[in-house]
């Protein structure tokens, strides 16, 4: 049984049972659960600096589950580096609400146009959509 | 270059063979989830609701949602429509592509009730993605879908914008919309920024068609989620180049960071 930590999204409207059972379901779907639940503070979550010593100081981790790539979207560029440090520690990295897991430095450099392209077409389409709805 | 001034486009196939496998696959499907049985792929999709009959609306329902769970779990229907397609879909959207996860396959039988009311797709979905309407039959009159050009769907949203006036506005979209007949082995192709629709279908022939999305890899994504909703069908070796480069560059500065911290 895989033992993972718990990221919620500490920005979404979205109540947080609701992220605890699709993050729990993930866990369970990659045959595991979750052992430890964290979620960055609210004033620092765009840049999540706390989550990766988290990561550091809890024993027998296999991996981390978070809610939404979007945590890694909220700044000004796609966080490469909180994923690379995370997989580089050994530990696998999931995302509940889409489904998708990157197992480890391979698989991240297989993942990342995929990421990238995410992010961008994202950024592109709020601006779209601030512009176009909300003049 | 494409015409595409009206923002949508009926389109043969390159490769006939994706579309019959699909079809055969398809007719199995409804063989097993209908229960009956029939060799000609033709006569078991158009007379569908002579080999099913009296299903109730919920019976049927129950057996569409069944039959659409097994197509998808079983095929790559976007990479079979890709490949059936490629031409024009590379034409429009270039070498890096992403297609929908789940093709949406549709079944209207005569007389449904229930057609698909006259819509648009933007902008929940993203202006640049296109759609392709595959059917699995020939479609023709009422068994086909009806859309309106590019140029008319604008106005019609200027014209609803200004008066909030729902029940003119789809009157006037009916009214000015066209039939577009699309045999099997042709794909309508249109713009998710054109308004389209089905009549009930009062030809004495099933439609069975299939549905989805394609978008380049890098064009602005819709409010659907990007990596929910599609997956990397296609990449280019530049697009694989220039990646691999902005990550080394990445993992490059992390260890020089590292480095200097230590």
């Amino acid at each position: 049984m895989n033992s993972y930590y718990s990221c919620l999204d500490t920005l979404l409207i979205a109540p947080q049972a609701e992220q605890h059972d699709l993050i729990k379901r993930m866990a369970y779907n990659n045959n595991g659960k979750i052992v430890f639940y964290g979620a960055e503070e609210y004033f620092v979550a765009r840049s999540q600096p706390f989550i990766l010593n988290k990561l550091k100081r809890t024993p027998n981790l296999n991996g981390v589950i978070f809610f939404t790539i979007d945590q890694f979207c909220y700044g000004e560029k796609f966080n490469t580096e909180l994923m690379l440090n995370i997989v580089k520690i050994g530990l696998s990295i999931h995302f509940a609400r889409e489904n998708i897991s990157v197992l480890n430095l391979k698989d991240l450099k297989i993942k990342y146009v995929e990421f990238i392209s995410y992010y961008h077409c994202k950024k592109s389409e709020q601006n779209f959509v601030n512009e176009y709805y909300f003049l | 270059m494409i015409d595409f001034k009206k923002g949508y486009i009926i389109k043969k196939c390159d490769n006939i063979e994706p579309l019959k496998e699909i079809q055969n696959y398809l007719c199995k499907l409804l063989h097993k989830h209908f229960d009956f049985y029939h060799d000609d792929p033709f006569t078991s999709l158009n007379q569908l609701h002579k080999f099913a009959p009296n299903l109730n609306a919920t019976q049927l329902n129950e057996k569409r949602v069944g039959l659409i769970e097994d197509f998808n779990n079983e095929i790559d229907c976007s990479e079979m429509i890709f490949s059936a397609f490629e031409t024009i879909i590379t034409q429009f959207l270039g070498p890096d592509i992403l297609a929908q996860k789940k093709s949406n396959v549709v079944i209207q039988m005569p007389n449904d009730p229930n057609p698909s009311e006259i819509h648009r797709d933007a902008p929940s979905h993203s202006p640049y993605e296109i759609v392709l309407w595959v059917p699995m039959v020939d479609c023709f009159k009422t068994k086909a879908m009806h859309v309106l050009d590019h140029q008319k769907s604008n106005v019609l949203y200027d014209f609803l914008a200004k008066n909030d006036d729902w029940a003119n506005f789809e009157k006037e979209a009916t009214a000015q919309s066209e039939y577009v007949p699309v045999n099997f082995g042709e794909a309508l192709i249109f713009s998710t920024t054109v308004l389209h629709g089905s009549h009930i279908n009062k030809e004495n022939e099933t439609r069975v068609s299939l549905n989805l999305r394609y978008k380049n890899i890098f064009s602005p994504s819709g409010l659907k989620n990007q990596l929910q909703y599609f997956k990397v069908l296609k990449t280019s070796d530049l697009l694989k180049i220039g990646s691999e480069l902005q990550f080394k560059k990445i993992d490059y500065n992390l260890q020089k960071n590292k480095k200097e911290i230590d």
